[in-house]
């Protein structure tokens, strides 16, 4: 192991898992860094803001925007997702041999990163670089949250390009 | 003078209802216009009593929509197809989409645009997320193919039923117009976004169908009686259009039918219809009546109309004139408001009486295949980017646009070529 890993694996890195190819993200994560020994911050964030996309459903003239029954589901639905995508996270980051902590938190996901960054005095911010429909790379490639974070992270932040 | 101020309030109102100043209902907005044309005379009372009451058959034929939507809803059925959809997807995020395109198709031309829309939106939202797959490619496919089969059938849209009341084309002829521009439409948005989404939905995903469906379906009694009931009222539009029966009769008749089973088997929820039932949508519709009736009056529907047909020499350019018109106007002020002042126009004299029938087809084509331009019509669409983007938050429209910019143009010029043939 070189000086420079030892030092990596001295690194507090807080992760945001945003539920999607979880695996990928570590593959991209353990290519660049050894993670044995590494302390580990999983963070999923359930987004509080308006969900993008749900404004494509129409509403009738002085209808619901969306029914409570729906929404209760929905919000469940997230929820539950939420805790599987960080139940994998842990299972793999742990097999990497890390020291792993996670928390399922409620908010913007850019500003929850920012200000959990700040507060755990992460050195590193490890975050998936491309958003939906977006290019791999190039001018607009990064999603908002990756914008966001990169724009106002305390620390050094981490871009993770999907391995495909 | 008169047409002035016809004019003027119909503008003002649409513009109004377009822009929702301080989040005023389009419903209040468009009564707000309807007693404007009344107060200043530019309608009398009689003629919004006679424009409301003619078409009734519209009236009753939401009013039956909505029924239908929340027994169904209740009963769990938009629930159950959609994890149908994802069992039968075997873990492919890909397939899954497709199969939301296939299930969009379905319930639209038998329960409406109206029902995929508004319904099927939040739970293709939901079972998406609770799969972890990204949500947009999916709520895009039901968001398309909501307006991309509305077609397909006399009850797909309602403006389908209000332009075939004045058409009165039974299923036959209606089909043999728009039948085969309908496939085209639906096959050529399910590609286009098949293509579109091909990397955005390549995850894979495992999913107890057991379960879900367990949980989707609480009364399987009530779930079979509701099915049973959805297949018999499919069939009954079916016949209906055949035989030229008022398609708001059958409606009625099969959501009061489906509202008995739901009775029958304790299962009716008052809050879940409340949710379903929006009296203002009644009130949004009576006004816009109230509204056209005002501008056909004052001779600016039949102007519009005329200008818009002007160049249209046999029933193929009239359906292209008509489908053009339609679909610009759709994008503009609506697609209901904008159907109804080419349907006034028409009626009104402003069509030359050999080029009615092609003409209304053509506009009803544009209607219903114009929206995919832009999500909610160009103007609110403009200012609605506007205020999202100002808020930071993730916008789809700009996606919505540049997916529309292709579907939109596609399925239009496709279904001018197909339905112009038709008539020759």
């Amino acid at each position: 192991m070189t000086d420079a890993q030892n030092v990596l694996n001295q690194l507090r890195i807080l992760m945001l898992v945003d539920g999607f190819d979880t695996e990928g993200l570590f593959d991209s994560l353990a290519r660049l860094l050894q993670l044995r020994e590494a302390e580990l911050l999983l963070v999923f964030v359930h987004r509080t803001g308006p969900r993008p996309g749900l404004e494509l459903a129409p509403r009738r003239p002085g209808g619901h925007d969306l029914a409570p029954h729906r929404e209760r589901e929905l919000a469940n639905a997230e929820v539950e997702g939420g805790n599987q995508a960080l139940a994998e996270a842990e299972k793999i980051a742990r097999q990497l041999g890390a020291r792993v902590e996670s928390r399922h938190l409620d908010g913007e996901p850019g500003h929850v990163v920012c200000e959990l960054a700040k507060a755990e005095r992460a050195d590193l911010v490890a975050v998936r670089g491309t958003g939906h429909g977006r290019p791999q790379v190039g001018p607009g490639s990064l999603g908002p949250t990756a914008r966001f974070i990169v724009d106002h992270s305390p620390c050094p932040v981490l871009l993770l390009r999907d391995s495909g | 003078m008169h047409t002035a101020l016809a004019a003027l309030i119909f503008m003002v109102t649409l513009v109004v209802i377009v822009v929702r100043p301080r989040q005023i209902s389009e419903a209040w907005s468009a009564a707000a216009g309807a007693v404007l044309m009344l107060a200043t005379g530019v309608v009398s009372p009689l003629g919004a009593l006679t424009a409301v009451a003619s078409e009734w058959n519209l009236f009753l034929f939401f009013f039956g929509l909505m029924l239908t939507a929340a027994i169904a809803d209740m009963a769990g059925f938009f629930d159950w197809a959609a994890d149908l959809a994802a069992a039968a997807a075997g873990g492919s995020g890909r397939r899954l989409l497709f199969n939301v395109f296939v299930l969009g198709a379905v319930i639209t031309t038998f329960l409406s645009n109206d029902a995929t829309a508004i319904i099927l939106t939040p739970v293709v939202y939901t079972i998406t997320t609770r799969l972890r797959l990204r949500v947009m490619p999916y709520l895009f496919a039901v968001s398309f193919m909501a307006n991309a089969a509305s077609m397909t059938l006399p009850i797909s849209n309602p403006i389908n039923v209000l332009t075939g009341d004045h058409l009165r084309a039974a299923l036959a002829v209606y089909e043999g117009h728009l039948l085969l521009a309908s496939l085209a439409s639906i096959a050529i948005t399910t590609a286009v976004l098949m293509v579109f989404f091909w990397r955005s939905a390549a995850g894979r995903f495992e999913f107890d169908w057991r379960s879900a469906i367990r949980s989707a379906v609480s009364d399987r009694g009530f779930f079979v009686a509701t099915v049973v009931g959805l297949v018999l009222l499919a069939v009954a539009y079916i016949v209906g259009s055949a035989l030229l029966w008022p398609l708001g009769v059958v409606a009625i008749a099969g959501g009061a039918g489906l509202m008995a089973v739901a009775v029958a088997r304790r299962r009716l929820s008052r809050d879940r219809l409340n949710t379903h039932i929006s009296p203002a949508l009644f009130v949004y519709i009576a006004a816009l009546f109230i509204l056209v009736r005002g501008v056909q009056d004052a001779g600016i529907t039949p102007a519009l109309v005329s200008t818009a047909v002007s160049q249209a020499s046999d029933a193929g350019s009239a359906v292209v004139a008509g489908l053009i018109g339609s679909a610009i106007a759709s994008n503009l002020i609506n697609n209901l408001p904008a159907v109804l002042v080419f349907i006034s126009g028409a009626q009104a004299g402003g069509v030359p009486t050999s080029l009615h029938t092609p003409f209304l087809f053509g506009a009803l084509v544009g209607a219903d295949l114009g929206p995919n331009l832009t999500p909610v019509g160009a103007l609110s669409t403009m200012l609605w980017l506007v205020i999202v983007r100002r808020r930071g938050v993730q916008v789809s429209a700009w996606d919505f646009l540049k997916i529309g910019a292709v579907v939109a143009p596609l399925t239009l010029i496709s279904a001018a070529v197909i339905v112009a043939a038709s008539f020759r």
